[in-house]
């Protein structure tokens, strides 16, 4: 059985090899640009409809909205990074992480709204304005959550790692004879308990896939206010939270069954003891280095 | 076991590397259709490219709501009107390219900023044409290039115009030569090879999709 997690974790990454280095996801995304170049064109005329009082443009437009979110959710993007990481890092099950990616793309729809209509109409400000400081000053501050977060599991990754390597010291005491059956757990280990996804977690990872708005969003918010569309304009924001959320989720199952597979497979000895927290200290790293490297790049300047 | 873990740190790192490339990356959010002819002189020299921008109903409509521009199909712009949207247009920050590129035998030649800047909405889309100027006139013989597109993959370009010299060209030929994925792969998967490790993969995904326009002179 062991042997088979191994093999099928021989055979994704070589899978995910080939698809990087075969061309074939360069080819899908310039694919996938495609086609949002169509839903965009699509977009405008059903606005357009919409404002010549066509009122079943609304549900087309919704409805080309999820379309947007899906397709756009094809590349490479932050929210599918920390959904990654949070499953590499926690024990969540497939489904919670899969509803965690729903909730923090709606999140992300939320704070796209809140943005531009709260900018729009409390603060009576300029479209210029708001898209300057979502793309500025807002961006950046998401960027910095998310290094947070990389921070925080890499933290407790490191804290796992000192106690699963004082257990492993452990098992090596004259004690324990051979086959005592030390591979099991004996109660709550404080490893187990640092990799526990408590609400903390669930809402830091929320919050970071909300903290970052997606443009395409803004920029139809911003169209639908000035065109006094406004409840249109939720209602796509929100579907294309759906549409993101659906690759986002799909995204979060295969990476939850990778943590499973590659826990399994390296069993329930020192390198099983270890595995856990070298996956969060990896998955917390990883999203250090972009969320800084993001940052610094987003910086004025 | 510290040979796998290093070579998992590396993976993480490699990883990191390409995520961080491709999320900033990859995205295209504007679509941008149209164009970039050669002027020549009356010596058959490149002096400047004529550039067309056709950008994408909905990045259209986006600006016409953000200048409170009339945004309905039907209703012309002013010339006050067509004069703002063609400056909103030609203000370029400063590190941006431009996002057409020249390059004689291979070697890039360097190109002014936007000058003599007409803008209109045509159809639901805004349309902008420019003129940027070569520095050193010259004759395209062997060969000359012109690519268009934006490095970091924001914006999607796509040579919808014919490619049309505009002056002397005489014992010129242009020729397009679109992105075409399965034509192109092989290209595409030597381009992923050769690059190095410390650099970012996706840094010029927009250049491997360019439609490129191949000028070629006696």
């Amino acid at each position: 059985m062991r042997l088979t997690a191994i093999l099928a974790l021989l055979v994704l990454a070589a899978l995910i090899a080939f698809v990087w280095w075969s061309g074939a996801y360069q080819t899908l995304l310039w694919w996938a640009a495609r086609q949002q170049h169509v839903v965009q064109t699509a977009l405008a005329s059903r606005i357009q409809a919409l404002r010549s009082g066509d009122g079943a443009a609304f549900w087309s437009l919704v409805g080309l909205c999820a379309g947007y979110g899906f397709l756009h959710a094809l590349g490479p993007g932050h929210g599918k990074l920390l959904v990654t990481g949070g499953s590499l890092a926690t024990q969540v099950s497939a489904r919670r992480m899969a509803l965690i990616a729903l909730a923090g793309s709606l999140a992300q729809a939320g704070a796209a709204i809140l943005i531009v209509y709260g900018s729009l109409a409390l603060l009576s400000g300029t479209v210029k304005g708001t898209m300057a400081a979502s793309e500025g000053w807002i961006t950046a501050f998401g960027n910095a959550a998310i290094a947070l977060i990389g921070g925080w599991l890499l933290l407790r990754g490191a804290r796992g790692m000192r106690a699963a390597l004082r257990a492993g010291h452990h098992a090596h005491d004259p004690g324990h004879g051979p086959g005592c059956g030390c591979s099991h757990a004996h109660g709550p280990d404080p490893e187990a308990v640092a990799r526990a996804a408590g609400p903390m977690d669930t809402a830091l990872l929320i919050f970071g896939m909300a903290a970052r708005p997606c443009t395409g969003a803004l920029m139809i918010l911003v169209i639908a206010w000035r065109m006094d569309l406004r409840l249109a304009g939720v209602a796509s924001v929100l579907a294309m939270g759906l549409g993101t959320a659906a690759f986002t989720a799909l995204v979060a199952v295969l990476a939850v069954t990778s943590r499973d597979t590659a826990l399994f497979a390296t069993g329930g000895g020192q390198a099983g003891r270890i595995a856990a927290p070298a996956l969060q200290i990896g998955a917390g790293l990883t999203i250090l280095v972009i969320g800084a490297s993001l940052a610094s790049t987003a910086l004025p300047g | 076991m510290p040979e796998p873990r290093r070579a998992r740190f590396r993976t993480g790192l490699a990883l990191a590397a390409c995520l961080s490339a491709g999320s900033a990356a990859a995205h295209p959010h504007v679509f941008i259709d149209g164009g970039a002819n050669p002027v020549f002189d009356a010596e058959g020299r490149i002096t400047a490219l004529h550039v067309t921008w056709i950008y994408d109903p909905f990045t259209s409509l986006y600006m016409a709501e953000e200048l409170g521009l009339p945004s309905d199909p039907d209703t012309p712009l002013s010339a006050e009107e067509r004069a703002s949207l063609a400056r909103y247009q030609t203000e370029w920050t400063e590190g941006f390219e431009g996002d057409s590129y020249l390059t004689r035998d291979g070697t890039p030649v360097a190109l002014s900023g936007p000058l003599e800047a007409d803008a209109e909405i045509s159809e639901g889309r805004v349309v902008i044409r420019f003129l940027r100027r070569v520095e050193t006139p010259f004759r395209p013989a062997p060969e000359a290039e012109i690519a268009v597109y934006d490095p970091s993959y924001y914006t999607a370009y796509a040579i919808t115009d014919a490619p049309e010299a505009e002056g002397n060209a005489a014992g010129c030929s242009l020729t397009l030569d679109p992105f075409e994925p399965t034509q192109d792969l092989a290209a595409l998967q030597q381009s992923l090879f050769d690059i190095p490790a410390d650099e970012d993969p996706d840094q010029d995904l927009g250049g491997l999709f360019a439609d490129r326009i191949e000028i070629r002179c006696d």
